[in-house]
């Protein structure tokens, strides 16, 4: 499986490596408050990642914050599940850009 | 100009330094939680604050209720950073004080439009109050050129007037006693025939200094009146009093010993008191009060010179 494409601001390039840590950090936060069903913590946790990604140019990464914020709201848990995946898939495979 | 960003998402502090240095901005502050922006707001004068309205513990929304209420900072300008589906905290935020917001994620254009949109009013806002302030001390130095004579540093005519018309009805409102001393230098003509008028002014300027330190209380005025004619206003004084203080100037003047060699009366430089006291009631019975006060001085020339002189009656 070939990773998305991500295009950065040149400019950002240096805070990109802490940038990665820290929403590869809040995956596995969501994983284990996935673990222990702590729904209101998702919810909160996954605001803060739809709000970070987009700044970074990360789009996929904001929306799969929404996504998940609106399943935990919902109490969907399969989507959790799925979208929380598909962040990790994401940040492990994508391909950044700088332009 | 000092800009604090407050977030709890540490990408999200380290994106908005990074642009706004790269536009500029030297000095920044960044705070992950409230308390942590308090302490930085106590030790720095913060102009501008990024502020992320979802932060856990305290919201951004209270934060600024605080800031602006608690804290007492009122001026600074604060720029709400919020998600989308956080619109509806919006109206919150502005009662709270807010001036703008941005949507996250963070747009760097827009980013920049605002803040630099703000930074321009608060530049703006600075440069008014620097020229209010300019204008403030400008007023204050005009007010107290109008009311000083140039020459002796002492009230001038016009101050007496204001002050006299203020006293009078201060005194009549208090049923209280107002006293009003007038003086002229005794053959003044003859001073500045004999020392020139440089010396006359060096004259005027002695004695303006003597009168006022002779005045001990604090509603005591001294002004120069005219030419060589000075007047004392002495609010809630009786006419024993007032002759004690005509008597204190009198003596005085000759106690400095300028020589005055055209005198007809001394050697030395003299004055022609004449006290007036009234205890008014009229509405506006100070210009009686000036007459009579102006008779006792004649009075006083006519006795001779160097004497003080009251007037006879009652003046209301």
């Amino acid at each position: 499986m070939k990773g998305d494409k991500v295009y950065v601001d040149r400019d950002l390039k240096a805070l990109i490596p802490q940038f990665m840590n820290n929403r590869k950090e809040e995956v596995k936060q969501l994983k284990e408050l996935f673990a222990t069903d702590n729904l209101e913590e998702i919810e909160s946790l996954s605001h803060a990642i739809k709000g970070t990604g987009g700044g970074y140019g990360f789009d996929k990464v904001t929306e799969l914050g929404r996504k998940i914020e609106q399943a935990a709201a919902q109490e969907k848990r399969e989507q959790i599940k799925e979208s929380i995946t598909e962040l990790e898939e994401h940040l492990e495979m994508v391909e950044i850009i700088y332009k | 100009m000092k800009i604090l960003i407050v977030d709890d998402v540490e990408s999200i502090r380290k994106l908005l330094l990074h642009i706004l240095k790269e536009e500029g901005y030297k000095r920044l502050f960044s705070a992950q939680s409230a308390e942590e922006a308090f302490e930085i707001l106590k030790a720095e004068e913060i102009d501008l604050i990024l502020m992320d309205i979802m932060m856990p513990d305290l919201n951004g929304i209270e934060v600024c209720r605080i800031i602006k209420n608690d804290l007492g900072l009122t001026d600074i300008k604060v720029i709400m950073v919020t998600g989308k589906t956080d619109t509806d905290y919006l109206k919150e935020a502005f009662e709270a004080g807010a001036m703008d917001y941005i949507e996250k994620p963070i747009n760097k254009v827009e980013l920049l439009a605002r803040v630099n949109s703000v930074v321009e009013l608060i530049k703006k806002e600075q440069e008014l109050q620097q020229t209010v302030e300019l204008l403030e001390e400008a007023n204050k130095e005009l007010e107290r050129m109008v009311s000083i004579d140039g020459l002796t540093q002492i009230a001038n005519r016009k101050f007496f007037d204001n002050t006299l018309k203020k006293e009078w009805g201060q005194a009549r409102r208090r049923k209280s006693k107002l006293a009003l001393l007038m003086l002229d230098i005794d053959n003044f003509k003859d001073y500045n025939d004999t020392y020139g008028h440089q010396g006359g002014d060096e004259c005027l300027k002695e004695l303006a200094k003597l009168f006022e330190r002779l005045l001990f209380r604090s509603g005591d005025l001294v002004a120069r009146y005219g030419g060589e004619e000075f007047a004392i206003i002495l609010p809630e004084t009786d006419l024993k009093g007032a002759k004690e203080v005509a008597n204190r100037v009198r003596e005085g003047v000759e106690g400095l010993q300028l020589e005055h060699k055209a005198s007809k009366v001394s050697d030395y430089v003299t004055v022609s008191v004449g006290v007036a006291v009234a205890e008014p009631k009229s509405k506006d019975g100070e210009k009686d009060l000036i007459e009579a006060a102006d008779r006792a001085l004649y009075k006083a020339k006519d006795a001779g010179r160097n004497k003080v002189k009251v007037a006879s009656e009652i003046i209301s």
